[in-house]
């Protein structure tokens, strides 16, 4: 009991580095705690949406589809109105209603312009269900609200409206797939609750007016059936079959349940995945802090476990001393962590609620894998930091308790650089590996990963062998500027490379992992630039939002429109279709519809073979890499399959190299029309004619373009700057966790800075008896300080500018094809470590020269 | 003093060395800090170690209290000879059978005085003999200061905490390094009272390396070592007589006529010869 009470105590007595040393670790579990919980209640709340969304509906029946996800039925054949007639006759069948919906349907307020859709709303529309008791939980707002009933109505949420002021009985334009036309607001309806805000902006007419609207006239995208009571589902789904044929997909409501769930499984993975990857990094460079922390402390401690080992405890017994604390440490991390962790999880939902405008209220759900995280990782990672200083501490004899100068373990530099080149060679050779082969994507991420952790590790362990000679000359400056106080930080980060290198080990790391991220942050920015600038030559681009996007379409009028504007030499439309095509090998890839023969004197995809000159119907352009890994050359024919369940053979015009616009596999529109369902565009572009100026041909699009207010028009810069923007947005987020990162870096330099100088408690004393000046003593102490940050930082950036690098050269070109050092911010990230570190300094400084003189002589 | 002599041999030894040597170093640097010692402490005494700084005696008292090895020769606890013992078996034996008193005290910061007390059986995994405790507690009086912790204590009281740790476990011996070295003379001659009472009244066996007369003349016997090899002894001397004999060791090393282990009588045999 007086051993476990002795290492609490140990935690008590140095509560402020103990909560410091934790706090890395508490980071470190918060993030990943909250993470796991809301995503948690995020999927449990949107299971409970999915379950309910499909309760009254017993089957669905749609145009059979072998491609493409059970969601993906906007890119399906539109099934015949008829078929209704055809269910409700057979027997067991009670009632079956046609629904019908498209994306990109946006509602033009009163004074002209789109509404905006947020970050992560869909604007669509849908025909008004026929049988309400069937499926579609939408409920109308009593008293206002009325049915939208013929072609002249419509209907929309109520959160919409209320967001942008939509008034009942007024008319608005709404700009559909089939053109922008005018209907009068009757009535506001809501999505299952209330208050629950749906992540979509929603409109509806009735169904006739949605088929034309919507379909252009064609039929149902879907039918819900209900059957009559005590009817079986297996029988009619199999009457169903005989009567339909093969044509169609019968779904059951657990189809359509686990398909959403499916859905929002993957979506919240990603999201996650996203999340913890940043989690993983402030717990590793945590993990570096208590490491330096414990190591610190068992060589302050080492007399004291002579002392133990003198009054009989056995090398366990020591070693239990450390491992207990580290256990205690890692036990108050773990809950604190979990704690904070249930904060970050309700700060986040607040933040997806404000952004999205479309989460429900997200319950705050615990389970057990957030529990067994924050213990796993609070206990697991500060243990395993405690182990080797734990082991080193069994060493400790118990002459050492007597010994005026004990070290047990003196600097070996030569097995410190064999150990170091190993652990790093290993790492370099397996990011090399990942280079040079061609590993799947999974596999090369682990490799690359592995790769880098093995690579900050080698340089950790060798980085004592260079911190004498690199301090020395970093101090350089310092002791000609600063003459005695200079000469003495310069001489004491040099006098212990050891130290040195553990106090600066963990802004080391800390930087490393920053410089490795904007490196492929910057690569991955200046590849996409550099395809954007090599491939788009059209003077003006236009697309729904940002060009991000390809979801966010709008109708074939608008491109139609500027056709025979003067202003316009002429005018390309690009659609797009993510997965919308297979290729024989069954891999899926985006589809592009353009005009073949003329598309690439606006947007040039970089033809690498063949030629698309005379291009078109029966034609397609592939892009070179597949076309590779497919075998194909000019010339052949292909058998593709479309979303549209549709299937072609065509011939091999040209190969491209330039994906970033014209995409992977590019056919005809007049093909496009033939295969594919729906003949929205994402993209149109524009050459401005000779005779009109920019001014001019800008006035010319902008009028033409009248009836689409969500559709931009961008000039080439522009379109540039909103793509970079784009990128530049997500760089900002991953940003503002590499500065958390960066903060529990600086804080770990801090604490490991102040032990060092604890350690050196009677020097100080010393010196200070010999008449240095208290303002001497602080000068040398923020000197060595910024000296030791800056040759943590200076490694620490170089070992990320060269992992980053070997990691961007690894990534497949369409995601990397070039590495961008981001070199102003590595120079700036330098500057930050140096006045980092002498920001870190100022507390021990201080606290240096708070020693008592007398007893810091006698000090033992 | 001579039958004194006689009857020290007569006492069981509780600890001893024979043909200790110790070797720091080697080549030129080679230090011979014990060389071919042979001593031997008496059950149920308080044995001085005195010499001058850097005569070997802390050495000897490291190597017989089982914290450090000896080059050549043996050294023994009772009967056991601590060079068979492995590292499992030199840790056992110094929980339950060695104390151990420090110049510096040495107390751990952060546990209070009853625990620091108790430290060794706990380490040990022993249940303190309470009522031993309690009369240790009592010799040294620290009865109403066990609650407190080293740094609310003064120097003697923190030295009497430690002579109290060391005899906590009613070990077979205990050594004391310089136990007075820190202490100012009214607390040092508190400490010393505590180890002869401890000795006197308790039955235990102290041994103590210290280079103060004063020190020595606590002790029942007091041996003197210079240049790694015993000069002497005095059985129950006073503070004049070990300052007398200190400075004839210091004369004898110019006068190499005093044969090595003289006696105070022999010594003065010799000088008396020297007169004439």
């Amino acid at each position: 009991m007086t051993l476990l009470r002795y290492s609490l105590r140990n935690i008590a007595s140095t509560k402020a580095r103990f909560a410091l040393t934790s706090l890395a670790v508490v980071a470190g579990v918060a993030l990943t705690v909250g993470v796991l919980i809301n995503t948690d209640g995020l999927r449990s709340s949107l299971t409970g949406l999915a379950g309910r969304l499909y309760d009254h509906v017993d089957l669905s029946v749609r145009a059979q589809s072998s491609l493409g996800d059970v969601d993906q039925w906007e890119d399906l054949p539109l099934l015949d109105p008829s078929l209704t007639d055809q269910l409700e006759a057979i027997d067991g069948v009670e009632r079956a209603a046609g629904a019908v919906s498209e994306f990109s349907v946006v509602v033009i307020d009163a004074s002209g312009k789109a509404l905006d859709a947020g970050l992560a709303s869909q604007q669509a529309g849908m025909g008004w269900p026929t049988d309400e008791s069937l499926g579609r939980v939408f409920v109308l707002e009593d008293g206002v609200s009325r049915r939208p009933s013929g072609g002249d109505e419509f209907v929309i949420d109520h959160h919409t409206a209320a967001d942008f002021g939509l008034q009942v009985g007024e008319r608005y334009r709404i700009a559909t797939p089939t053109g922008t036309h005018s209907f009068e607001l009757v009535g506001l309806f809501y999505f299952m609750e209330p208050d629950l805000r749906a992540p979509f902006q929603l409109v509806a007419w009735d169904m006739p007016t949605a088929r034309q609207v919507l379909h252009d006239g064609g039929g149902y995208d879907i039918i819900d059936v209900r059957l009559s009571p005590g009817a079986s589902r297996e029988a009619v789904t199999a009457s169903i079959e005989s009567t339909l044929g093969p044509s169609v997909d019968i779904l059951s409501q657990q189809d359509q349940a686990d398909a959403r769930d499916q859905e929002f499984g993957e979506l919240l993975e990603l999201f996650r995945n996203a999340l913890l990857a940043f989690a993983v990094i402030v717990l590793f460079i945590s993990a570096f802090i208590t490491y330096n922390t414990f190591t610190l402390i068992a060589g302050q401690r080492i007399k004291e476990y002579g002392l133990l080992r003198v009054l009989g405890a056995d090398r366990r017994q020591v070693a239990q001393t450390v491992v207990v604390e580290a256990l205690v440490m890692g036990a108050v991390a773990a809950v604190v962590g979990f704690g904070l962790g249930i904060l970050v999880s309700m700060g986040l939902s607040a933040v997806l609620v404000a952004t999205t405008h479309s989460l429900p209220r997200v319950e705050l759900v615990i389970g057990a894998a957030p529990v067994l995280a924050a213990l796993v990782l609070g206990v697991g990672v500060t243990l395993a930091t405690a182990l080797w200083p734990a082991m080193r501490s069994r060493r400790v004899t118990p002459m050492v308790a007597l010994a005026d100068d004990a070290d047990i373990d003196p600097y070996n530099r030569r097995r410190s650089i064999i150990v170091g080149s190993v652990v790093g060679g290993t790492g370099l050779v397996l990011m090399a590996a990942g280079l040079l082969s061609d590993p799947s994507t999974p596999a090369l991420i682990l490799m690359l990963g592995l790769g880098a952790v093995g690579m900050l590790l080698g340089v950790n362990i060798l980085s004592p062998a260079v911190a004498g000679p690199m301090s020395e000359v970093l101090g350089w400056p310092a002791a000609r500027a600063f003459a005695l106080n200079g000469r003495l930080a310069r001489l004491n980060a040099v006098r212990n490379p050891r130290r040195t290198a553990t106090t600066a080990s963990a802004l080391m790391i800390g930087l490393a992992m920053v410089s490795l991220v904007s490196v492929l942050g910057n690569s991955f920015k200046h590849t996409l630039n550099g395809q954007l600038e090599d491939s788009v030559q059209a003077d003006w681009m236009m697309c729904a939002g940002s060009c991000d996007n390809r979801e966010l379409v709008f109708s074939s009028e608008a491109a139609a429109a500027l056709a025979g504007l003067p202003e316009l030499e002429s005018v390309e439309a690009f659609r797009y279709r993510i997965d919308g095509v297979r290729a024989p090998d069954g891999q899926q890839h985006l589809l592009t519809g353009a005009s073949l023969a003329s598309f690439s004197s606006h947007v040039d995809p970089g033809v690498v073979s063949g030629s698309l000159t005379g291009a078109g119907s029966g034609d397609v352009l592939v892009h070179a890499d597949i076309a590779g890994e497919l075998g194909l050359a000019v010339g052949d024919e292909v058998r593709l399959e479309f979303s549209s369940q549709q299937q072609a053979t065509l011939k091999v015009v040209a190969l491209h190299s330039e994906d970033s616009v014209a995409g992977s596999w590019v056919i005809d529109h007049r093909d496009w029309e033939r295969y594919i369902v729906g003949d929205q565009d994402g993209l149109v572009t524009a050459i401005t004619a000779a005779s009109a100026s920019g001014d001019e041909a800008r006035a010319a699009l902008r009028a033409g373009l009248a009836d689409y207010p969500q559709v931009e028009v961008r000039d080439q810069a522009e379109y540039r700057q909103s793509r970079a923007t784009q990128v530049d947005s997500l760089l900002a987020v991953i940003d503002v966790f590499l500065i958390l990162a960066l903060l529990i870096a600086v804080m770990g330099f801090s604490n490991t800075m102040a032990l060092s100088v604890f350690e050196r408690t009677r020097e100080i004393g010393l010196l200070r008896a010999v008449g240095m000046g208290k303002w001497q003593i602080r000068a040398a102490i923020l000197l060595e300080g910024s000296i030791v940050a800056a040759f943590g930082g200076l490694i620490g950036v170089v070992t990320g500018v060269v992992t980053g690098s070997i990691a961007a050269l690894s990534l497949p070109g369409n995601i990397i094809s070039s590495v961008a050092v981001p070199w102003p911010t590595m120079v700036a990230y330098l500057v930050v470590a140096a006045v980092a570190g002498l920001l870190a300094a100022l507390a021990p400084a201080r606290r240096a020269n708070r020693i008592d003189l007398l007893e810091a002589i006698s000090y033992h | 003093m001579s039958t004194a002599a006689v009857e020290s041999s007569e006492v069981a030894a509780a600890a001893r060395a024979v043909d200790a040597v110790k070797v720091y170093g080697s080549g030129e640097i080679e230090v011979r800090a014990l060389d071919g010692v042979n001593i031997a402490f008496e059950q149920g005494r308080l044995t001085a170690i005195m010499g001058p700084s850097g005569s070997g005696k802390s050495t000897l008292m490291h190597c017989m209290a089982a914290l450090n090895d000896l080059t050549e020769g043996r050294a023994y606890i009772g009967d056991t000879d601590l060079s068979t013992l492995s590292d499992k078996e030199l840790t056992r034996l110094r929980r339950d059978r060695v104390g151990f008193i420090f110049q510096a005290f040495n107390l751990v910061p952060t546990l209070t005085a009853i625990e620091n007390i108790t430290l060794p059986l706990e380490l040990a995994r022993r249940a303190p003999d309470q009522e031993w405790v309690d009369s240790v507690i009592a010799t040294v009086g620290l009865q109403d200061r066990l609650a407190h912790r080293p740094n609310e204590l003064s120097g003697g009281q923190q030295q009497r905490v430690a002579v109290s740790r060391a005899l906590a476990s009613k070990p077979e011996v205990i050594f004391a390094d310089e136990p007075t070295g820190n202490l100012d003379s009214r607390s040092g001659t508190d400490v010393l009272r505590f180890m002869r009472k401890a000795v006197d009244d308790l039955g235990q066996t102290i041994v103590m390396v210290t280079h103060d007369a004063r020190a020595a003349s606590f002790a029942d016997r007091t041996v003197f070592l210079s240049d790694g090899s015993i000069k002497g002894e005095l059985i129950d001397p006073t503070a004049e007589q070990v300052l007398d004999y200190m400075k004839i060791l210091q004369v004898g090393q110019f006068i190499r006529g005093i044969p090595e282990g003289a006696t105070m009588d022999q010594v003065l045999e010799f000088f008396e010869e020297l007169e004439e």
